[in-house]
């Protein structure tokens, strides 16, 4: 007679059990930020009692997507910073003793001094310790941001391993959550907890690329990068792969074909750490500028017996373009002197190529390109006691106190010793006017290197903090959606318990009554 | 609402590291002394640090050039005082040789004087500083004056120095412009001043820019061409007949202002074109020696000796107020270096050093906030239903 009724308390009973294990489960991870609170619905299912309707799962897709495109940009610029840290940390320009300002500005002073007192041997040493001091330091400020460099490279790698085991996982979880449904289709769909694993995968997937996601009715989710590059689809994903030599993140597509990317990755730690690959080409570029400039600018002034080179010292960035002033040059030898003048409408070539023609017997003339890219006249004299005089002051005899192409092989002229017993007195001022502009031009280009890694630093911070906050809002706005209070669920298990209580008691009223009629018989 | 216990744990982490990332700041500030850290703190600073660091070292370099000057300048003024003073002495007794009656003995004593004198202004003027010759110009290692000729052998520019992005001046001096004399006096010599010249020609004499020519001829002598000149152009030259020591007497002339200078030729063929170079201008030791030599040789000094060493004695004096202007300048230079010094550091100061008291106000503000924080986290915990299960 109370055969159903027993079935139905029973069912009932395991019911309960089922709900409070959600409980717990949902208490158990109140402290997961993956995790989504998992709501049993119950349902009357008349006449023959309660069935395990469905496990709701508190989460929005929508704002999960939206956090995980915030988290990969706030990773970005997390990455790119904490590089740059590293940059900015290479330029103490506030401590004493340590910035390459103090360098540049210990040089030219030694430069000046020298030049104020040409004949003293301490004023010789001090520029020389101060020009190989300055070489130093350039090398080693390169060799360090080159060592940043290539540890990105390491990065890059470990990060694209990183996120191909991401694609496999989620490709698997596909797979089964597939087989969850299936499986539990008929008892609530209990699967989620594979949601939450999955919804862990893509946050540290967001962490790494930026990601769109596409979530289908049961949960499986296809993934791409920007531009529809797929990295996840069902059970099957696609690798990324790094091309350390030319530093460039390549697609793997299945025909075996590999696309470059780089310039489509806008989020993530890859971004980040491409950006800030970029960002240190741009810093040793401008090192290098500044290294360039030294070896293409600065020459002692020299006499006859160091040299018979003369220089033209105004360079130009164009050897054909017209100079724009005139004047004349005063060749002095025993066949002269010869005088010859040169219009605005001249370019530097023309000059070099009419000292050739007239004078190629005494001197001849050469266009030499600067490391930096700008161009001069170099005059060789046959014989030590000629000379050339430029009516706008333009020509010395001099050689360059810095040799080399770059930081690479930027060294003190190897006859610089020889020079420094051969300056020319007479010079000496003018020198030290030139010193001048010198000074200002690479101090130009080095405050802009500083410039550049200190507003590139300020510019990510603030963009960081921003994103940041935007981040941790999203955050917790999913936090309050799909987080899990463990007040609201104590109070739903006193609540599962006392249902539970009351129904358990059933059984022993229906024991008894049925213990009442088997009395009667 | 629901409130999961999660959201505020990490509310409570936000905020905690956001204070305690100021609170280290604000330590690192305080502990520095320095506002910013790092170049990124404010890149505009660290710009505007930089700038000032150069300006501050290019102002140094200029504060050493100026010192160098002082130095130098202030050696070189003494000197030029001591030449004066010892062309002084020599002009006095040429004076009291031309005016009394002595026996040659004495005029060779007087000329044993002028003789030990040169030798002392032959060192002063080969003089050095810190290895470098004081009137040896821009040459600074070449020894100015040749000891037997005494002619100048060094640069003939001075050595400059900058003092500033648009004053440099010169600190050690051209000796053949310091030491050199506005006289010029014909290598033509005549036997007597009254005799007639033997061919007539014309003398090319400039002053400063301007160019005249005197005509002699045949009819006149010596004295006669003297006094042509000197009635005739007056205004800018004087001319004087000078004995030589070897007795033969040669025209010497001189420009009336002591800034000019004087060149002479004569390309007539006359009896002032001897060659290439008619007429010559001594400097101050040489000067200084033909009269000595004169003197040596019991001579008795004439006009022309006397307007020699009074005008080896002005243009000295001269070049010596020249230096004592440049000087004055280099001095005057001192405090405005000094004061731009101190302005271009105090604004270094204000840009890198932290506000003390700022700092600590700030500081201690962020401590109480994270007290309040850890106060609130405190309570928070013990609102919660695990409290009244039991």
């Amino acid at each position: 007679m109370f055969g159903a009724t027993f079935g139905i308390v029973a069912q009932g009973l395991e019911l309960f059990r089922k709900s409070a294990d959600i409980r717990n489960r949902n208490i158990l991870n109140a402290n997961n930020p993956d995790y989504a609170q998992e709501d049993p619905v119950i349902k009357s299912f008349a006449p023959v009692g309660i069935r395990l309707e469905d496990i709701i799962r508190s989460q929005n897709f929508y704002y999960m997507s939206l956090r995980n495109q915030k988290l990969s940009t706030v990773s970005a610029l997390d990455t790119t910073i904490k590089g740059n840290s590293q940059v900015e940390n290479l330029f103490q320009e506030f401590t004493q003793g340590l910035g390459g300002s103090e360098y540049i500005n210990r040089f030219f002073t030694a430069y000046q001094n020298l030049m104020k007192e040409p004949t003293n041997e301490g004023a010789r040493s001090e520029l020389l310790n101060s020009a190989q001091g300055l070489i130093f330091y350039l090398k080693d400020r390169k060799k360090d941001m080159e060592r940043y460099l290539n540890s990105t490279d390491y990065d890059m790698r470990q990060y694209i391993n990183k996120i191909n085991t991401l694609t496999k996982k989620i490709a698997s979880i596909n797979q089964e959550i597939l087989t969850g449904y299936a499986q539990t289709y008929a008892r609530g769909k209990d699967y989620k907890n594979l949601l939450d694993e999955r919804d862990s995968y893509l946050r540290e997937l967001s962490e790494l690329i930026n990601i769109q996601v596409q979530e289908d009715d049961i949960g499986r989710v296809r993934v791409e990068t920007s531009q529809g590059f797929v990295l996840v689809e069902d059970r099957y994903s696609w690798e990324l792969k790094y091309d350390a030599g030319n530093r460039r993140v390549l697609w793997k597509s299945k025909d075996g074909s590999e696309v470059d990317i780089s310039n489509l990755i806008i989020g993530g730690r890859l971004r980040g750490l491409l950006e800030f690959q970029q960002d240190l080409q741009d810093y040793i570029n401008q090192l290098e500028g500044t290294a360039k400039r030294l070896i293409s600018q600065v020459k002692v002034p020299l006499n006859a017996q160091a040299t018979t080179n003369w220089f033209w010292f105004k360079n130009v960035s164009d050897p054909n373009a017209p100079l724009g002033f005139s004047g004349s040059i005063t060749f002095n030898f025993p066949g002269g002197p010869v005088v010859l003048n040169y219009s605005s409408t001249d370019s530097l070539n023309d000059v070099v190529n009419a000292i050739n023609a007239n004078l190629g017997g005494s001197f001849s003339a050469s266009l030499i390109q600067n490391p930096d890219g700008t161009y001069t006249m170099r005059i060789t004299a046959n014989n030590p006691s000629y000379t050339i005089e430029d009516s706008n002051n333009l020509i010395y005899r001099s050689e360059p106190l810095f040799i080399g192409t770059g930081i690479g092989d930027m060294a003190l002229n190897p006859n610089i010793n020889n020079y420094m017993q051969n300056l020319d007195y007479e010079k000496v001022d003018e020198f030290m006017d030139f010193s001048r502009g010198w000074w200002e031009d690479v101090k130009v280009i080095y405050n802009g290197l500083v410039d550049s890694v200190a507003s590139r630093q300020r510019d990510l911070r603030t963009r960081y903090d921003i994103e940041n906050a935007l981040l941790n809002s999203l955050n917790a706005r999913l936090q309050e959606m799909q987080g899990v209070s463990v007040d609201n669920e104590f109070i739903e298990l006193m609540k599962l318990q006392r249902s539970y209580e009351a129904l358990a008691r059933t059984i022993n009223a229906m024991d008894e009554m049925l213990q009442a009629t088997l009395n009667m018989v | 609402m629901k409130v999961p216990d999660n959201l505020l744990f990490s509310l409570f982490q936000e905020q905690d590291a956001r204070i305690r990332k100021q609170l280290a700041e604000k330590s690192l500030e305080i502990s520095t002394g320095r506002k910013y850290q790092s170049i990124s703190d404010d890149p505009s600073a660290t710009y505007k640090v930089l700038e000032l660091k150069k300006d501050i070292s290019q102002l140094s370099q200029y504060s050493k050039n100026r010192l160098f000057a002082d130095t130098t300048l202030s050696y070189v003024d003494f000197n030029l005082g001591k030449i004066t003073d010892t062309l002084n002495l020599l002009y006095a007794k040429t004076i009291q040789a031309k005016n009394q009656v002595l026996q040659s003995d004495q005029l060779m004593s007087i000329g044993e004087l002028f003789s030990a004198s040169l030798r002392s202004l032959l060192d002063r003027v080969n003089d050095q500083l810190g290895g470098n010759y004081i009137f040896g110009g821009a040459s600074l290692t070449q020894k100015p004056f040749d000891e037997n000729t005494l002619d100048y052998k060094a640069s003939t520019e001075g050595f400059k120095v900058w003092l500033s992005d648009n004053l440099k001046v010169d600190a050690l001096l051209n000796g053949a412009e310091t030491f050199g004399l506005n006289v010029a006096i014909s290598r033509a010599s005549f036997s007597s001043p009254a005799t007639n010249f033997n061919t007539s020609g014309a003398l090319n004499i400039s002053v400063g820019n301007t160019l005249i020519n005197v005509n002699y001829t045949t009819t006149q002598t010596l004295n006669d061409l003297v006094e042509v000149i000197n009635t005739n152009h007056s205004s800018l030259l004087q001319a004087k007949v000078s004995q030589n020591p070897d007795g033969t007497y040669s025209l010497m002339l001189m420009p009336v202002d002591i800034s000019k200078d004087i060149s002479v030729s004569d390309t007539s063929g006359g009896d002032f074109d001897v060659g290439t170079v008619d007429f010559y201008s001594p400097n101050v030791l040489q000067a200084v020696k033909r009269v000595g030599e004169k003197l040596s040789s019991a001579l008795y000094p004439d006009d022309a000796d006397l307007m020699l060493l009074q005008r080896a004695f002005d243009r000295v004096s001269f070049r010596r107020s020249q230096v004592g202007s440049v000087l004055s300048q280099v001095k005057n230079l001192q405090p405005l270096q000094e004061n731009l010094s101190d302005n271009l550091n105090k604004q270094k100061s204000d840009l890198e050093d932290a506000d003390l008291s700022q700092s600590i106000m700030d500081y201690t503000r962020y401590r109480l906030a994270y007290e309040a924080l850890m106060r609130i986290i405190a309570d928070q915990r013990d609102m919660s239903i695990l409290r009244y299960l039991r």
